[in-house]
């Protein structure tokens, strides 16, 4: 039965959970092609530590002899060679050379030899000449440069963690869609004998499956990019090291499958319960009218409060202060900054409940009070009201990706400003901005596909209001115009939270960075990018509206009246 | 404001010859068939038949929400007749915004909207300017003034259907259409939408169509047009409700 209801979900489920896997599959690839790069490059480096030692046994590193004069260094150079174990003595680099051991035979191959060899030449040098095994020594040529694959793996694991938030938002809004539209056939499944733990492990399984899918196109996409990145621009990352060919291995196949499932499963937790919840009478009842508007529960502001005041707090004392660490608890001020910045936002995310709701529907009435667009735009604005949970998440989602890219683009803009006497390369700080922005327009991108998944659930809830509304005279340019308005309002809200926020951070990442004496950070407005922003996230809103907006507008009036 | 119009002399709604089919071959269903039908103005007209017989459509065609294969329907507006078939989809919108109201049976009102908008939806969406005191007469008369600034979720079934009579009776339109409006009530609530839609005709002197298959809701009817596979088999001017059940109960036979 439970695979009969879970053939069944997914035959009815339409293109809606594609759209939510693809939010699924951008994030793993990102998640699996940061490993694989940094994986690359680390086994790069690696390479270039063995060819950089060129087979020596021992590697001498006599830098305070070159002080006594040309002569001491000789004169070790000629007591190594003298000794029996000693084959070679290479001197190599330039300046102050490295004196490079080869071993005879017999000491490479036993472990009790070579350390014999290695107590013979310990026994010519002084204190201050370090000496390295060959393994001591790639050792500890890696460590010095591996810092950059770990930061790599990082920044992109950093960013793929981002688009799984936003992807399991959009996924959870997703699967509330299709639960939604299937309620009359879950009601005929439960009047025939479905169980509602039936449907609810169907949901559930149906989640797990998709995970599935999603993480293998992910992965293998990840893979693609990475090989494709790793042979194309070998020296991506400068620094001497290439990178090699990325190669797919089990960790991050693994790790990319776990994330995309639990993040799946996750996210379709809640609504695998309401499906389970679906009584039998469902398949009988006509759509009610919804009552909307069900009250913020009180927890939640509290807890968005109790999060946001502290964190603001915590980001302006970083940002203010003249210390580069807390002289209480001695930790960094950007990393306070960091942590303050994260609390403010979460708190945010959490008081969305309260703002976005009203804003939206604020925001629908100016506009219809600007252009004239009544009553669309007004309607539009309580429509996003009527359904406060789907709206806000929707909105969240695109805030996550909105206030990223402001607080990048304030912040180098920020940057740049104050460095613009001391240094002249503003080159550079574009430069990585513009990866940045490139890295966070994937949470912006998996947010887009959440508001066209909420505008057509929008737009299937309201089929007989749809058709209500052209009985009662609405041309199918005010219908489609209304779902197009309710998108871009959505996205409106998203940008002015996200702006005003993402100026905050940028102002203040850059002010707990800087911590000088009597120098104060102004903002600086980069005007044209943020218009930019907003003009690309209102165009996307509305782009993701079209197909909805046209499948409203197109509702027959005389269609689903009766009964 | 008089009790009693008589009826006038003139029709606002005449439809001639209207056919339907929906489906080919053995699947065909043909729920009009050739049928024509005369609507008196300012009065009320209840349109019965069994399931299947047509009636459903032949409002939707009347109502300019679904179009004939083949006849004609004119609406006998103030400004002169309009016919609603061979419209393009802009201009039926229009003529059903501007002279044609509606009630349903549910689902008649928009839910983000307070019954004041509902009321003035019609308005609203031509851009046309509303005649307050109108408004002001007709929701006193149903006793609404109260309930303006309420939601339709915070209305009962009863105060929905009045916040309906009330947006169809604030457009002065041509004629109101009545889809089955006592269908989902209780029978006094039922009764309480019928006493209104009398009163509007009684009073603001509206044309009413109304279609369904409740004879004691026909009984209050001026006439009643009753339907069986797509025609009209007879017109029965103030039946009483008996006579309504048993020809009802004849023509499923």
């Amino acid at each position: 039965m439970r695979a009969a209801v879970l053939r069944t979900n997914i035959r009815s489920s339409g293109g809606r959970l594609w759209a939510a896997a693809s939010a699924i599959t951008i994030s793993v690839t990102f998640i699996v092609a940061g490993m694989l790069l940094a994986d690359s490059l680390q086994r790069g480096i690696e390479a270039q530590a063995a060819e950089e030692i060129g087979g020596a046994d021992i590697v001498l590193e006599p830098y305070a002899l070159y002080e006594e004069g040309e002569e001491a260094v000789d004169q070790l150079v000629s007591d190594l060679t003298a000794l029996d174990s000693v084959a070679e003595v290479d001197i190599r680099g330039e300046g102050f050379p490295s004196l490079q051991l080869i071993l005879e035979e017999e000491h490479r191959e036993d472990p009790d030899a070579a350390q014999e060899a290695r107590d013979e030449v310990q026994g010519l040098i002084d204190d201050d000449t370090a000496l390295f095994t060959q393994q001591e020594y790639i050792d500890q040529w890696i460590e010095l440069r591996t810092g950059g694959a770990t930061a790599l793996q990082f920044v992109l694991g950093g960013f793929g963690a981002i688009a799984a938030f936003v992807s399991a938002i959009v996924i959870a809004n997703t699967f509330q869609v299709v639960v939604a539209s299937r309620r009359k056939t879950l009601g005929l499944l439960r009047a025939v004998g479905a169980g509602s733990a039936q449907l609810r492990s169907a949901a559930l399984g149906e989640g797990a499956l998709l995970g599935a899918a999603a993480s293998v196109a992910g992965i293998l996409l990840g893979w693609v990019a990475a090989w494709g990145l790793t042979v194309s621009r070998a020296d991506l990352f400068g620094g001497g090291a290439d990178l090699l060919p990325a190669q797919l291995t089990p960790a991050p196949a693994l790790i990319g499958v776990l994330i995309g499932v639990g993040v799946t499963v996750f996210a379709s937790a809640w609504p695998a319960v309401r499906s389970g919840r679906t009584s039998p009478m469902e398949a009988l009842r006509p759509a009610d009218l919804s009552s909307g508007g069900a009250a913020v529960p009180m927890v939640r502001t509290l807890a968005g409060l109790l999060f946001a005041v502290p964190g603001f707090g915590l980001t302006v004392y970083a940002a203010a202060s003249e210390h580069y660490s807390d002289p209480v608890t001695g930790l960094a001020m950007p990393l306070l900054g960091i942590a303050g910045g994260m609390l403010t936002f979460f708190g945010t995310l959490l008081l969305g409940r309260l703002m976005i709701p009203v804003l939206v529907d604020r925001l629908g009435r100016l506009v219809g009070a600007v252009t004239g667009l009544r009553p669309s735009a007004p309607l539009a604005g309580r429509t996003a009201r009527q359904s406060p949970g789907r709206t806000t998440a929707t909105a969240s989602a695109l805030l996550v990706g909105v206030t990223l890219v402001v607080t990048f683009t304030v912040g180098a803009a920020t940057t740049q400003a104050f460095l613009e006497e001391e240094f002249s390369d503003q080159g550079m700080i574009d430069q990585v901005l513009a990866v940045v922005l490139l890295l966070v327009a994937v949470s912006v991108v998996v947010a887009i596909i959440g508001v066209s998944n909420t505008m057509a659930l929008s737009v299937m809830e309201r089929r007989r209001e749809a058709a209500l509304l052209r009985a009662l005279g609405s041309t199918r340019g005010t219908m489609g115009r209304m779902v197009s308005i309710e998108a871009l309002l959505l996205a409106l809200v998203a940008l002015l939270i996200g702006t005003a926020l993402g100026t905050f951070f940028g102002w203040a990442g850059v002010s707990s960075l800087i911590a000088l004496e009597e120098v104060s950070i102004g903002v600086a407005m980069p005007w044209g990018r943020l218009a930019l922003i907003w003009c690309a996230a209102a165009g996307a809103a509305l782009l993701a509206a079209w197909l909805p907006a046209r499948s409203f507008a197109q509702t027959p009036p005389a269609q689903g009246l009766a009964g | 404001m008089t009790t009693h119009t008589p009826v006038a002399a003139l029709d606002a709604v005449t439809a001639e010859h209207l056919s339907k089919t929906y489906g080919t071959g053995d699947a065909a269903v043909r729920p009009l068939r050739d049928l024509s039908l005369r609507i008196p103005n300012a009065s009320f007209t209840a349109i019965m038949g069994p399931s299947g017989s047509g009636k459903s459509t032949l409002m939707h065609v009347l109502a300019g929400l679904d179009a004939p294969d083949s006849g004609e329907v004119i609406l006998h507006t103030a400004e002169g007749p309009v016919a609603l078939t061979g419209l393009s989809d802009k201009t039926l919108t229009a003529a059903r915004r501007d002279h044609i109201g509606f009630i349903f049976q549910a689902y008649n009102l928009v839910p983000a909207m307070t019954a004041e908008e509902n009321i003035l939806l019609p308005a609203s969406l031509g851009g046309r300017s509303v005649d307050r005191n109108l408004l002001h007469t007709v929701t006193r008369r149903l006793g609404l003034t109260d309930r303006l600034h309420h939601r339709p979720a915070e209305l009962s079934g009863g105060q929905q259907q009045r916040v309906a009579v009330a947006r169809a009776l604030v457009s002065r339109p041509t004629v109101i259409f009545a889809d089955e409006p006592t269908g989902n009530l209780d029978s006094r609530t039922g009764a309480e939408v019928m006493a209104l839609l009398r009163t509007a005709v009684d009073e603001f002197s509206q044309t009413v169509v109304m279609v369904t298959h409740d004879a004691a809701a026909a009984a209050q009817a001026d006439r009643t047009v009753m339907l069986a596979d797509g025609h009209v088999t007879e017109t029965l001017e103030k039946p009483s409700a008996e006579h309504l059940a048993a020809r009802m109960i004849e023509a499923a036979h």
